[in-house]
C-alpha cells in the first residue's frame, strides 16, 4: 500500500511526532502502543527487586502493548520481552511519557488492527508453512502477507536507547 | 575386556530464569530417569535425575526457576541455598539465547559465587532464525566458562553438554578459568577492602569465597548478614566494616549500593554482548503479537479462552469416561476371577473389597489424569497458559488468587484429584495451597448423584434450579473463603505478581509424552500405597466387629464401628435436621461422595427386596467408588440406579425423617464438606499433614455452619 510504514501501530495513517512528551506519569497510565522512559521504580523491596530483575530499570524504555479484557493485567514490552503486570504494580513505575499516540486506546483502533490481521492471515499461513516455525517468515521472503497494515514496530519506537 | 575405570559421581545443578527452557534441558539430559519430590520443608517441586556418561555417574538436580540469586522469593532462597551450601560440582546455567541481556544476570551472579558454570545457550534455533550471530569462543574467553548451544525441546546439544561436563570435571577445559567480574570504579575499592578484611579473619566465614561474601555484605543482603552474625561471632566486626563501607559508597556516589551492583552487572553484560553479539534489529515477539491480536483480543479473547477450556474439560472428562468404564469393567472381571480363587469368608472380602477395590480406586482416575495433563502440557508448551493467566487474572483476583489458578478451579467441577495435581503448574506455594483449598468447593461430578437423588425426591418441579443453586453456592463459598484466607492466613506472603508472556512455540511430541508420563507415574507412585491402606481400614471399620448371622446388611452396618460412630454423632447433626442415618452416610461419604447414595440405600431399604440392588455392606461400594467423573449429565451410578428411585420414594414419603428444607441443607453439606479420601490424601501428599487436617477441619466446620444457617434460618422464616 502507499503509506507503507507510515502508520502507527493502530493502523492509523500518519506518523505521530516523536517524543511528544506528555510529562511524567506511571506505567499504568500509558495507552496501548505508547512508550515511556523509566524514571524510577518504587514499592516494597521484594516488589522492586522483582521488577528490576524483569528489566524494569531506570533508563529503560517500556511500551504498553495492551490491557487484558477485564482491563487488569497490562502487557508491557521491555527489552524485547513481553510481561504482564497488574495495574497495582505498574503504578510503582514512574515513566517519562514518550511516543504519545493520539489514536491510542480508541476502540476503532482495535478493530482496525484485527481487520488488518485477518486480511493477511492467508499469506501469513503460507509463509509459515514455507519456513516451518513461528519465528520465521521474516528472514525469508518478505512476502505478500506482510506488507502494510501491520506496522507493529513503529520505526521510531526503537531509537538508540536499546542498544 | 579392560578393567572398568572407577565411577565418579558428579552433582550437576540446573539453574536458569523461569522461561529459559530449563525443564527441556533437564529432560534432554535425564530422559526417563527422573525422580520428583519436594525440597525439604517446602512444597516447591524438586526434580532429580541420573545418567551415565563415560566414567561418570551424573546426578542432575533441577533448581527452581529464578531471575536472580537474591533471597526475596522462596524459589530464589532454595536455589541460592543449594548453590552456596551443597556446592554442586557444576552448575549448568540455562539461558535463552535470544534474550541474553536479561538471562545473563543470573550467570554473572553464579560466577560471583565461584562455582563451576556451564552456560547452555538454549533455544539456539530461534536465535539463529532471527539472523543473529554470536562469537561463542570469545564469549567463553570473556566469561571463563564453557558455552554450549542447545535446543532443549528438539533434543539438540546433549553430547556437547555432557562433553563439557566431563571436560570441566577433569579440569582440562581449555578456556575454563575464574574471571573476576569488574563491577565498576564506584564499587571496586570498597569490595577489595572488605574482601581483604574477610580474608584476614582466618578461616573463610560461612565457607564462602571472600569476594562473594564482600559483595553480599556490601549489597546489604539480610539473610547472609544474619547468618554471619549468628555463626561466626568472632567475625562480627566485618558487619560493622561493611556498614561503614556502604555509607562511604553512598556518600561518594549518592546511590544505594544494591543499585550500583545491579548496574555493575548490567554494565559487564552490556560490554560482553557488545563484543560477542551481532544482532539485527529483529523482534521475535512479532509473530506472537499477531496471534495475540486474536487470542488476547479485548472482545474475542475471553470467548476463545472459554472455548479452549470447554475442550480441555471435555477432553478430560467426556473422552476419559469410556476409558474409565473400560478400566472398571476389567477390574470387575479381575476381582470376580480372584474371588473365585479364594476360599471365601473374610479373606476374600479383604482382598476383593479392600485391596483390589482400593487399587481400582486409584487406577480409575488414571485416564482422566493422563488426558488432563496432555491438555495442560499442550497449553504450557505452546505458551498459551501464560495468556490464559493474563486473561483470567482479574477475575481470579476476586478470590485472592491469580490467573493461573483458573484451570485447576475449572477442573474441580470434574474431579478434585486431578485438579489439585494441576496446581503444580502454579509458581508459588501460597497460590498452590490456597487454590487446593478452594478447588473442592467447585462441585465435582461425584456429588451429582446425591443432588439428583435429593432434588428429584424433594423438589420435583424445581429440581434443575435447586441443583444449579447448589453449584452457585459452591462458587459463592469459594469466593468468600478465598477472600477470607487471602486476607488472614496468607496475608504476609506476597511478591510482585508478574507473568512473562513467552513467544508461541510448536509443542513437540517427546515433550508432551514426557510431561504426561511424569504426572502419571507421580500419581500412581504417590497415591498407590496410601489409598490402599485407607480403603482397607475403612472396609474394616464397616464390617468390624462382625455379627454372627446378620439379618440384613443394615443390621451389620448398624453394628459396625462405623454405625456406632454414626449414632454417636447424631446429636451433632440434629440441629441441621438430619436423622442419625444421615450421619452414617456422611461418614461413609468421607471415602467418596457416591457412597453417600449407596450407603443410604443400604440403611433405608435393608428390609425391602429392592435392596438386592445394593446387597453388600457399605464398604464394598465405599472402597470402590464409582469413577468421580462419568460425565455431568449422567444420573446416579448404575449400581444404585435401581434403588435410586425407591430410595427417592422413601425419602419423599417422610419415613427418612427428612424435611425438604433439611434435604436442601443436606445437599449443601455434601457440597461443602471434605470431598473424598483421595482428595484429602492428595492434599497431604502435596502440602503435608498440617494442611490436610486444616482442610478437613475447615471444610467440615463450613459445611456444618452453612447447613445450620440454611436449616435453622429457613425454619425461622417459616420454610421448614
Amino acid at each position: 500500500m502507499r503509506h507503507r510504514g507510515r502508520h502507527c501501530r493502530h493502523g492509523r495513517p500518519g506518523l505521530h511526532e516523536p517524543a511528544g512528551i506528555a510529562g511524567p506519569c506511571t506505567l499504568a497510565d500509558l495507552a496501548p502502543g505508547e512508550g515511556g522512559l523509566i524514571l524510577s521504580v518504587g514499592g516494597p523491596p521484594a516488589v522492586q527487586a522483582r521488577l528490576r530483575d524483569l528489566g524494569f530499570l531506570e533508563g529503560q524504555r517500556a511500551r504498553m502493548i495492551k490491557a487484558a479484557p477485564l482491563s487488569d493485567p497490562i502487557e508491557y514490552c521491555v527489552e524485547g520481552v513481553h510481561i504482564g503486570l497488574r495495574r497495582h504494580e505498574a503504578e510503582w513505575i514512574r515513566v517519562d511519557h514518550l511516543d504519545f499516540c493520539p489514536y491510542a486506546g480508541q476502540r476503532a483502533a482495535h478493530h482496525a488492527s484485527l481487520a488488518a490481521f485477518l486480511r493477511e492471515l492467508p499469506g501469513r499461513f503460507r509463509a509459515r508453512r514455507r519456513d516451518r516455525g513461528w519465528g520465521v517468515g521474516r528472514g525469508g521472503g518478505r512476502g505478500a502477507g506482510r506488507a502494510a497494515g501491520r506496522p507493529e514496530r513503529d520505526p521510531r519506537a526503537r531509537p538508540g536507547t536499546d542498544r | 575386556m579392560t578393567t572398568p575405570a572407577p565411577i565418579r559421581t558428579l552433582r550437576v545443578a540446573l539453574a536458569g530464569n523461569p522461561n529459559a527452557g530449563k525443564t527441556s534441558i533437564f529432560n534432554l539430559l535425564t530422559g526417563l530417569h527422573q525422580q520428583v519430590g519436594n525440597w525439604p520443608g517446602v512444597t516447591v517441586e524438586r526434580k532429580t535425575g541420573t545418567l551415565r556418561h563415560g566414567d561418570y555417574r551424573i546426578e542432575v538436580i533441577d533448581l527452581p526457576g529464578t531471575y536472580s540469586l537474591s533471597a526475596y522469593s522462596l524459589e530464589e532462597q532454595i536455589a541460592r541455598e543449594f548453590v552456596l551450601r551443597e556446592r554442586p560440582d557444576i552448575v549448568i546455567n540455562v539461558v535463552d539465547a535470544a534474550n541474553l541481556a536479561r538471562h545473563l544476570q543470573l550467570t554473572v551472579q553464579l560466577l560471583e559465587v565461584g562455582v563451576d558454570v556451564i552456560v547452555a545457550l538454549n533455544m539456539w534455533d530461534e536465535f539463529e532464525q532471527t539472523g543473529s550471530r554470536l562469537d561463542r569462543v570469545r564469549m567463553e574467553a570473556l566469561l571463563g566458562v564453557p558455552v554450549v548451544a542447545t535446543v532443549g525441546h528438539r533434543g539438540r546439544g546433549r553430547r556437547e553438554l555432557l562433553d563439557a561436563i566431563a571436560a570441566l570435571a577433569e579440569e582440562r577445559h581449555s578456556r575454563h578459568r575464574h574471571v573476576p567480574i569488574s563491577l565498576g570504579p564506584a564499587l571496586e575499592p570498597a569490595l577489595g577492602e572488605l574482601a581483604a578484611r574477610i580474608a584476614g579473619v582466618g578461616e573463610p566465614p560461612l565457607d564462602l569465597p571472600a569476594r562473594y561474601l564482600a559483595t553480599k555484605l556490601l549489597e546489604g543482603d539480610a539473610p547472609i548478614a544474619a547468618d554471619l552474625h549468628n555463626r561466626r561471632p568472632d567475625a562480627r566486626g566485618l558487619l560493622l566494616a561493611a556498614e561503614e563501607l556502604r555509607q562511604r559508597v553512598r556518600r561518594e556516589t549518592g546511590e544505594e549500593p544494591a543499585r550500583l551492583f545491579r548496574d555493575g552487572r548490567r554494565g559487564f553484560i552490556a560490554g560482553l554482548l557488545r563484543e560477542v553479539l551481532t544482532q539485527p534489529s529483529s523482534d521475535r515477539m512479532a509473530p506472537s503479537r499477531s496471534i495475540d491480536r486474536v487470542l488476547t483480543h479485548r472482545w474475542l479473547g475471553l470467548p476463545i479462552f472459554l472455548g479452549f477450556m470447554w475442550l480441555l474439560f471435555n477432553l478430560t472428562f467426556t473422552l476419559g469416561a469410556p476409558l474409565q468404564s473400560g478400566l472398571e469393567w476389567w477390574l470387575e472381571r479381575f476381582s470376580g476371577a480372584v474371588a473365585g480363587l479364594l476360599p471365601g469368608g473374610w479373606i476374600e472380602d479383604l482382598v476383593v473389597d479392600g485391596v483390589i477395590a482400593g487399587v481400582g480406586a486409584v487406577l480409575v482416575f488414571l485416564p482422566n489424569i493422563l488426558l488432563l495433563f496432555l491438555g495442560i502440557a499442550l497449553l504450557e508448551d505452546t505458551g498459551y497458559m501464560a495468556r490464559a493467566a493474563f486473561l483470567t487474572d482479574r477475575a481470579m483476583h476476586v478470590l485472592g488468587l491469580h490467573g493461573q489458578s483458573f484451570i485447576p478451579m475449572l477442573m474441580g467441577f470434574g474431579c478434585s484429584v486431578p485438579a489439585i495435581l494441576a496446581t503444580r503448574t502454579l509458581a508459588n506455594r501460597r497460590d498452590r495451597i490456597l487454590t487446593a483449598l478452594l478447588v473442592p468447593h467447585m462441585s465435582c461430578s461425584a456429588r451429582l448423584p446425591v443432588y439428583i437423588l435429593f432434588a428429584g425426591a424433594f423438589f420435583e418441579r424445581h429440581a434443575g434450579n435447586v441443583v444449579a443453586l447448589i453449584y452457585l453456592l459452591g462458587i459463592l463459598m469459594a469466593v468468600l473463603v478465598g477472600r477470607l484466607f487471602s486476607r488472614t492466613l496468607f496475608r504476609h506472603e506476597q511478591a510482585a505478581f508478574v507473568m512473562e508472556l513467552p513467544p508461541y512455540r510448536w509443542p513437540t511430541l517427546p515433550g508432551l509424552t514426557l510431561h504426561m508420563w511424569h504426572r502419571a507415574r507421580l500419581y500412581l507412585r504417590k497415591m498407590g500405597g496410601v489409598i490402599l491402606i485407607a480403603s482397607v481400614v475403612f472396609w474394616a471399620l464397616s464390617v468390624l466387629p462382625p455379627l454372627e448371622a446378620p439379618a440384613s446388611p443394615r443390621e451389620q452396618v448398624e453394628h459396625s464401628v462405623l454405625g456406632r460412630v454414626g449414632r454417636a454423632i447424631g446429636p451433632v447433626i440434629e440441629p441441621l435436621g438430619f436423622p442419625w442415618e444421615m450421619g452414617v452416610t456422611l461418614l461413609a461419604g468421607f471415602v467418596a461422595k457416591e457412597v453417600v447414595v449407596s450407603s443410604m440405600a443400604v440403611l433405608y431399604q435393608a428390609e425391602e427386596p429392592a435392596a438386592a440392588a445394593a446387597p453388600e455392606p457399605v464398604a464394598t461400594d465405599a472402597a470402590a467408588p464409582e469413577p468421580a467423573a462419568t460425565g455431568r449429565d449422567q444420573a446416579a451410578p448404575a449400581g444404585t440406579g435401581a434403588t435410586g428411585r425407591d430410595l427417592g420414594d422413601v425419602l419423599r414419603s417422610g419415613d427418612a425423617g427428612l424435611s425438604p428444607l433439611a434435604a436442601f441443607a443436606f445437599m449443601a453439606f455434601v457440597l461443602l464438606y471434605t470431598p473424598c479420601i483421595m482428595t484429602i490424601l492428595t492434599i497431604r501428599r502435596e502440602f503435608g499433614a498440617r494442611w490436610m487436617w486444616f482442610d478437613i477441619g475447615y471444610q467440615v466446620a463450613l459445611a456444618w455452619g452453612v447447613a445450620f444457617v440454611i436449616y435453622q434460618g429457613g425454619r425461622l422464616i417459616g420454610l421448614g
